[in-house]
């Protein structure tokens, strides 16, 4: 009977303690709950805006890429094929005699002691010709002389000229040069859209009025029979 | 069947304690129902970016197909600047070509007629050696080349005279960087 009536005085004793803690347990819990939740979202929308704005950028920068692309992948051939002109990939020596032969043909200017030279930087990727001759020649002829050579592709500098001259001759020692230059074999893995200026715009249209070597090379067709010469 | 509370009244809860349980109570139910509108206000965002982040990558994979297929007019275009900046850095490279166009207005205005010995011309430096039959001319002559704004140095090395001959003059010149 004792024992009854001590378990009965517990009971009541919890239910009452129940009553009296479970709002404010409630309200501790609830409160936890809260800022762990608000924390974690705060985490999880966060990082997904980061990712978001990550993919709208990269998204942004694609779509430029894209739409830039589209854009002049019609004029890239011709600017292309001018450029490989004035600033070819192999060794431009010979393409550099073709045109003083050219200039010295139309000007009549008689030449003598042509030397040529080339050299290769230690990176191998570009390198420079360079092309010394003696010019037989008027002073009136000299000027359209050199007008015509600045006038070709690939481009050529005019490093040093010595004139020495007796009564109407002129005897004209020329050093040009003209560089050539490898194209990367790699790009970047993720090349950076980097636009040409206006600049690089003006100067391509400058290239363009370049003349350019009336020699080239035809890559070899693909099974063709020999065709006899004769 | 009615509830009778039939405790004595000194066992019944103080009346401030009840109070503040009610007011437990009521903070507990306010804070359910904010905690409600906060998760699913949480849940709704989420949903939403993770909505946008699938519609953006499917966005960008279409985008890196598209440029894939422009990879070759990428790749002419990358060589096309690299091609640009190099013929740019030829272009800045020194040459005689600016001493010799200078020249040829130099030789019109006061060297025709005299007698030119040699003239040279190394990137921006230009030597002439001419021999001048009077003063008159040579005046001329160091007068146009000292106006010229394209000139920023002028050296006189030599100068002699010899009656009959005139005055035989060795100069430098050196020219304004133009690049």
């Amino acid at each position: 009977m004792k024992l009854s009536n001590s378990l009965e005085i517990n009971n009541l004793v919890f239910k009452n303690m129940k009553f009296f803690l479970f709002p404010f347990l409630f309200t501790f819990l609830i409160i936890i709950a809260f800022v762990f939740s608000v924390s974690f979202s705060i985490k999880k929308i966060s990082s997904q805006r980061k990712s978001l704005e990550t993919l709208k950028k990269t998204e942004r920068e694609l779509n430029e890429k894209v739409s830039f692309y589209d854009s002049v992948k019609n004029q890239i051939p011709e600017h292309i094929q001018t450029l490989s002109y004035a600033y070819p990939e192999n060794n431009s020596a010979l393409l550099i005699i073709s045109q003083i032969k050219r200039a010295q043909v139309e000007l009549g200017v008689n030449m003598k002691g042509l030397k040529v030279s080339s050299s290769a930087s230690s990176s191998k990727q570009d390198g420079v010709v360079k092309v010394n001759f003696t010019a037989q020649t008027t002073m009136d002829q000299f000027y359209p002389f050199i007008s015509r050579l600045i006038s070709f592709s690939p481009i050529i500098n005019i490093d040093k000229v010595m004139m020495s001259i007796s009564g109407e001759t002129l005897e004209v020692d020329i050093t040009l040069s003209s560089s050539f230059g490898v194209i990367p074999n790699k790009m970047p893995t993720a090349p950076v859209l980097s636009k040409l200026s206006d600049d690089d715009l003006t100067l391509l249209e400058e290239m363009k009025l370049l003349e350019p070597p009336s020699i080239f090379s035809l890559p070899a067709e693909e099974n063709t029979n020999r065709v006899n010469p004769f | 069947m009615k509830n009778i509370n039939l405790l004595p009244g000194n066992l019944s809860s103080s009346k401030p304690l009840m109070a503040l349980l009610f007011k437990v109570k009521i903070f507990n139910l306010i804070a359910v129902i904010i905690y409600g509108i906060f998760l699913a206000v949480v849940i709704t965002i989420s949903i939403s970016n993770s909505a946008s982040i699938t519609f953006s990558n499917k966005k960008v994979d279409d985008l890196r197909s598209n440029l894939t297929s422009l990879s070759q007019v990428e790749k002419q275009y990358f060589f096309l600047k690299y091609k640009t900046d190099n013929i740019k850095k030829i272009l800045a490279k020194q040459s005689s070509l600016p001493g010799i166009q200078k020249f040829e207005s130099v030789y019109s205005e006061s060297l025709k007629g005299t007698d030119l010995k040699t003239v040279g011309f190394a990137n921006e430096q230009t030597t002439i050696e001419v021999v001048f039959k009077d003063s008159d001319s040579l005046k001329n002559f160091l007068e146009l080349v000292k106006n010229s704004p394209e000139y920023i140095h002028v050296q006189l090395d030599t100068i002699s005279y010899r009656p009959g001959n005139g005055y035989s003059v060795y100069v430098k010149i050196d020219m304004e960087k133009t690049i």
